[in-house]
């Protein structure tokens, strides 16, 4: 069973109105479970209209979604939905409202209708899950740093326990070593809990470092699908629809266009310098 | 004139021995300022880095008195913040822009949005078409002028909110995270604009950003760390620190990390390059 599965997926905003706005046409994905998946794509593309489809905020109006074998057409299935793909959105601790940090990491769990045992057992495995120490719990959300409140916004969902998590661009506003420690910590969550992942970003290297499999989104179509290295091997394409390529890649395609006959498909820092390094070695030789 | 007057002349921005705490709750404060000291000369590209919660957002609030020291003084071009019948002329010489463009936007139209300061200001009809159309121009935004601003992309709507600010015809412009929500195609446009401003029309720039490829473009970076300057100097010399910066939660722009790599491999550089330009001009020089 997929955990998501998309056929043929259209949607229009505002349908019917002056304002109407085709978000996504024609959408097929599948997404396996346990994976963890890239969704990318420059501002407009559809990457939230996506993946609102994904916990029933959205009904598809064209084509199907089936999210953990059921199909979201049905209402009663959308409605309930939200116990088991936990959505965070951007900047999620502007989200946190409660007085204490425990309290708002149990207000899901208790919506779920657990009793007081089973919502604390849960909130302590959330917060382990998310690397958070317990002494934490009686604070104040506001007291945390922004990195601690986004990881507390995190468990918050993660006590629900879902099977998808769903993150819509979860490093906007981190400092460079906060980001690199939140993505190990989605990395070690995934492996340690078997969830699955869809990250949402239009920060291609984030997704390219945590994901199994990357789908690119282009105005509303899904312009690529593959694993990392095979998405990076098209760098043009990435470029023209407004997304970043890695910095080796960004090299090796200038030194090409200027003449140097160097590969341009290098994927990572280490292949990239083999490859200039190689070119060099190569024209000492022939005296070239 | 004595040098020294000289000297105070040229300086837009002065801060002496700044404090400042928050109140968070009835007995709690946090320290978000702690003694700084910086003098910022008119014309300057100053950026300003640091983990989440080293200050940098606080200084930048005052810079244009929205937040006034508890203890020591900040005076931009000759007025101290903490007067308050400087504020407006304060306000009239320092733009501000903020991290999310949708929170800066009040107009239903483009050319609207841009009038608002001006109107402000008082300025009669014909003075404020001009900058209407002068800073819309500028930013490349003149096809949009009829257009409601929900209709513009992330970045669009960020160089919107930039033009904005300049319709003040302010001297200096204070960007806390512009491009920090913005895809990367945004991104470009917003650094592009922010440098010819400075680079053309001398307007002082402080820029806060945690991505270390706006940084390069600096003339000065200041470091903060707990609510201090700790380290002030030009991109080049931050980045040859080494793994030094490691420390203090940043990381080098790309070109720089494939530079050391390169090095490690028998490539030399004068110095270290910052900007994919100069990695590709030096290779190639190396390659031929």
């Amino acid at each position: 069973m997929w955990a998501v599965e998309v056929k043929s997926l259209s949607y229009i905003h505002s349908m019917g109105t002056p304002f109407a706005k085709q978000a996504l046409k024609d959408v097929s994905l599948n997404i396996a479970q346990g994976q963890i998946v890239g969704i990318i794509g420059p501002t407009g593309s559809g990457k939230s209209t996506l993946v609102q489809h994904f916990n029933g905020l959205l009904a598809p109006q064209k084509g199907s979604v089936n999210v953990l074998g059921r199909s979201t057409a049905d209402k009663a299935v959308r409605m309930n939905l939200w116990k088991e793909v936990g959505l965070v959105f951007q900047y999620p601790e502007q989200q946190l409202f409660e007085e204490t940090v425990y309290d708002d990491i149990a207000f899901g769990p208790k919506n779920l209708g657990l009793n007081e045992i089973e919502v604390k057992k849960r909130v302590i495995k959330a917060l382990d899950d998310i690397g958070l120490p317990e002494e934490i719990l009686s604070r104040s959300p506001q007291s945390l740093s922004g990195g601690m409140k986004r990881r507390v916004a995190i468990a918050g969902i993660l006590a629900m326990q879902p099977k998808i998590l769903v993150l819509d661009e979860p490093t906007a506003g981190l400092d460079p070593a906060a980001k690199s420690r939140f993505l190990n910590l989605i990395r070690k969550l995934q492996q340690s809990t078997g969830i699955t992942v869809i990250l949402v970003t239009h920060s291609i290297d984030d997704a390219a470092e945590l994901a199994h499999w990357l789908v690119v989104m282009d105005r509303g179509r899904i312009a690529l699908q593959g694993k990392p290295k095979d998405i990076f091997k098209q760098p043009e394409r990435l470029i023209q629809i407004g997304l970043n390529v890695p910095v080796e890649i960004e090299v090796t395609r200038k030194l090409f266009e200027m003449g140097i006959p160097v590969r341009t498909d290098v994927l990572g820092l280490n292949e990239a310098v083999e490859e200039i390094a190689r070119i060099r070695d190569r024209r000492k030789k022939t005296g070239g | 004139m004595s040098p020294s007057n000289a000297d105070n002349k040229d300086v837009l921005i002065s801060f002496e021995d700044v404090h400042y705490s928050y109140r968070v709750g009835p007995n709690e404060q946090v320290k978000a300022l702690n003694g700084v000291n910086l003098k910022i000369r008119r014309g300057q590209f100053v950026a300003v880095v640091g983990g989440n919660g080293s200050g940098k957002s606080t200084l930048a609030k005052h810079i244009n008195a929205l937040l006034i020291p508890d203890r020591g003084r900040v005076v931009i071009d000759c007025l101290d913040t903490s007067c308050e019948q400087n504020i407006w002329e304060i306000r009239s010489r320092v733009g501000m822009v903020f991290q999310n463009p949708d929170n800066q936007l009040v107009a239903a139209v483009c050319e609207e949005d841009v009038a608002f300061g001006p109107e402000n200001l008082g300025l009669n009809p014909e003075e404020i078409r001009r900058r209407v159309n002068y800073y819309l121009d500028l930013l490349n935004l003149a096809e949009y002028k009829d257009q409601p601003p929900h209709v513009l992309s992330g970045g669009q709507k960020q160089r919107l909110a930039i033009a904005g600010a300049l319709a003040m015809e302010p001297q200096c412009l204070v960007l806390d995270e512009p491009t920090s929500m913005i895809d990367p195609a945004g991104r470009a446009g917003v650094m592009e604009a922010v440098i010819k401003l400075n680079r053309r029309m001398n307007i002082t720039i402080v820029l806060i950003t945690h991505l270390m490829d706006e940084v390069v473009h600096a003339d000065r970076v200041l470091l903060m760390d707990k609510g201090k300057i700790i380290i002030d100097e030009p991109p080049r010399e931050l980045f040859s620190r080494g793994r030094e910066i490691d420390k203090y939660g940043l990381v080098l722009p790309g070109a720089a990390r494939m530079a050391e790599k390169l090095q490690l491999r028998g490539f030399s550089f004068a110095s270290l390059p910052l900007k994919t330009a100069e990695l590709v001009e030096s290779l190639c020089g190396q390659l031929k």
